[in-house]
């Protein structure tokens, strides 16, 4: 029996250590501030937010979505799992959205303690970090992990 | 600075595990010293014991030493706690510094930018050809001739001073005018073009040469952005009519030459008036809104010459899951489009007539699809226009494509098909378009265009543009006099395309 609770106990932190260091690196935490009620935000409704299309959540309160800079790896990883665009890809996006005259891109901090202090500070605010830096007042509502939104 | 006050502060509060020491050894020596003299003092005569207290005996000494030992063992836990206390308060420090640099950066990240400037320019060479002799090949001066062009300038002036509120100005620059061909003698008479030169009147010579130029307003507007359903703008905007009116700029089109729809204005290509526009999302598919009232058409004015407003709405669905990017919409404009001419009929009292000379009502209904499919684009519009007009101001035709005659009631219709890939490699991104064009003229009713194009996209930036069109003209639903097919040009255009 005890034998079979440490495979148990092996196998668990086998698992969770092929979450961290995959190809994609640590978890991406999507966070959002704590006063947020929303709990949990899907591929669907993160990928207008980041587009900027998306401008409220389901309460009413404004969405401030916040982007690292683009040679950010998080930011890269963000883009790619929930725009389903490599960095270029992205550039050229935005580069179109403005010249049509479209909605502005997300706000750009440069760092993720800047991301977790706007989000902390603001209710509608919404980015993402490393998911072992996520503290303050966040919660995560998604995370990135292998380079899909779970 | 800091590190003086620091040390003092560690020498007066540190542990005094050697003071201890020191006043261990010293009860130690002085218990020796006042042993050793009675071991080297010579013999006296032995005196009667007086009556002194009772010495203390090593038991006791030891007692008290045991006891001062364990008091400073006390004072040195407490001592190491309190250094434990220090180290985590100058962590929670450092961690609190940091937080605040994080919302220092933040709180300056979130400052309004009050105003971002950015736009695109393309320049290039282009040639279009057509059978001498033709109506086109005589003219239009790009027709049959070859040459570069400043395509585009265009500069944004993008303002976002307070949230929920924003400003844009597109602006053109150009060198137009170049001059129009002017009619002398009418039909039968000569045709040339009107020379443009001018010597530059705040020059120090009188005969300094200046290249005229001027600015178009592409759009202009003010828009109040606070909810996702209900956006308010007001100004000079982009008639929302299918994509390719809105997918305005050379850096975001993907075929360069505009469709003949466009061309030829079945929607006037912008407005100026109110528009409110929002979208509410449905699981993944958005599905979006801009309806609009505004002074319809301002090809002979800015403003509008009577109370009745031209209306219109586009109506979109979206998805996109980042595979496929589709949207399906559909485009509704109505106005009425007249002049405004005012005779003196009387002069004593001075007395006027204003009317006008043509008057009509015009309808034009689209629909669109854009997808995105991986790599692959597809870009489709058709759309049909009705101009009726109203009795007794139909307007005398184009004396060059109708002389004689007077401008008929009719129904126009277009349709266009682009497919583009981008390929893995070299940025390289070509395209097909076809486009179909129903429209009475002297040149025939019925026009296809078929074009082949190449972008090469260096960067996100930079991207080299080519399309080769062939136009056909041919008779469709009615009969033109002559051979339409007498009119078919081919093109051919690259641009260097920067957007900044």
């Amino acid at each position: 029996m005890r034998r079979l609770f440490a495979a148990l106990i092996g196998v668990a932190a086998l698992s969770s250590w092929s979450d961290d260091t995959s190809a994609g690196g640590d978890i991406i935490a999507i966070v959002v501030n704590k006063g947020n009620p929303v709990d949990k935000v899907g591929k669907g409704e993160l990928r207008p937010i980041f587009q900027t299309t998306k401008t409220e959540w389901p309460h009413g309160e404004k969405v401030v979505a916040i982007n690292l800079p683009e040679a950010n790896t998080l930011r890269q990883g963000v883009d790619a799992a929930v725009l389903g665009l490599d960095p270029e890809r992205v550039s050229r996006y935005w580069i179109d959205r403005k010249i049509r005259g479209g909605a502005p891109p997300p706000q750009k901090v440069a760092t993720p303690g800047a991301v977790l202090a706007l989000v902390g500070s603001k209710p509608g605010a919404i980015g993402y970090v490393a998911e072992s830096d996520v503290k303050g007042n966040v919660k995560v509502v998604a995370r990135v992990v292998n380079g899909e939104v779970k | 600075m800091h590190s003086i006050p620091s040390r003092r502060s560690s020498v007066r509060t540190g542990p005094p595990i050697l003071p201890g020491i020191f006043a261990l050894a010293l009860t130690v020596s002085h218990r020796a010293g006042a042993q050793q003299p009675a071991a080297l003092a010579p013999a006296a005569p032995a005196a009667p014991p007086a009556a002194a207290p009772p010495a203390a005996g090593p038991q006791d000494d030891l007692s008290i030493l045991k006891q001062q030992l364990d008091a400073q063992r006390v004072e040195i836990e407490a001592l190491k706690l309190k250094t434990q206390d220090i180290d985590a308060q100058k962590a929670q420090l450092e961690e609190l510094k940091a937080l605040q640099d994080a919302a220092n950066e933040a709180a300056a990240s979130q400052a309004p930018e009050p105003l971002k400037i950015y736009g695109f320019t393309d320049f290039g060479w282009q040639t279009t050809r057509a059978k001498e002799g033709t109506l086109l090949a005589n003219f239009y001066d790009n027709v049959n001739s070859s040459g570069y062009v400043i395509g585009n300038l265009n500069f944004y002036f993008d303002a976002q001073p307070i949230e929920n509120w924003r400003s844009l100005v597109e602006i053109r620059f150009t060198n137009a005018p170049q001059g129009e061909i002017d009619n002398f003698g009418g039909i039968a008479g000569n045709f040339q073009r009107r020379n443009v030169e001018q010597s530059d009147p705040h020059a120090t010579a009188i005969n300094a040469p200046m290249w005229p130029g001027t600015t178009v307003i592409e759009r202009a507007f003010v828009e109040w952005t606070r909810y996702q359903y209900l956006n308010v703008r007001v100004g000079n905007w982009f008639t929302p009519f299918g994509i390719w009116n809105e997918d305005h700029g050379t850096p975001t089109l993907i075929a360069m030459a505009l469709p003949q729809f466009l061309l030829q204005k079945f929607v006037p290509l912008r407005q100026t008036g109110l528009m409110l526009k929002g979208s509410v999302f449905l699981g993944e598919w958005q599905l979006g809104y801009q309806g609009y009232v505004s002074n319809g058409r301002q090809e002979l004015t800015n403003y509008n010459l009577t109370d009745r407003m031209a209306f219109g709405a586009r109506t979109f669905l979206k998805r996109d899951t980042g595979d496929l990017n589709a949207t399906f919409g559909a485009s509704f404009y109505a106005g009425r489009v007249q002049d405004k001419q005012v005779d003196v009929i009387g002069v004593n009292p001075v007395r006027f007539d204003s009317h006008s000379s043509f008057e009509y009502d015009e309808w034009a209904a689209g629909v669109d699809v854009s997808l995105d499919i991986g790599r692959t684009r597809v870009r489709s519009e058709g759309l049909v226009r009705r101009v009726k007009y109203r009795p007794g101001k139909r307007p005398a035709a184009n004396p060059l494509f109708g002389p004689g005659s007077y401008e008929a009631d009719r129904y126009q219709q277009s349709a266009y098909l682009l497919v583009a890939h981008q390929l893995p490699w070299a940025g390289l991104e070509p395209y097909l378009y076809g486009e179909v064009f129903q429209q009475p003229t002297a040149l025939g009713d019925g026009i296809a265009n078929l074009s082949l194009g190449l972008n090469v996209r260096f960067n996100q930036s930079v991207t080299w543009k080519n399309q080769a069109s062939r136009a056909f003209f041919f008779n469709w639903l009615e009969h033109a006099p002559g051979n339409p097919a007498d009119n078919n040009v081919t093109s051919f255009y690259t641009r260097i395309v920067v957007a900044f």
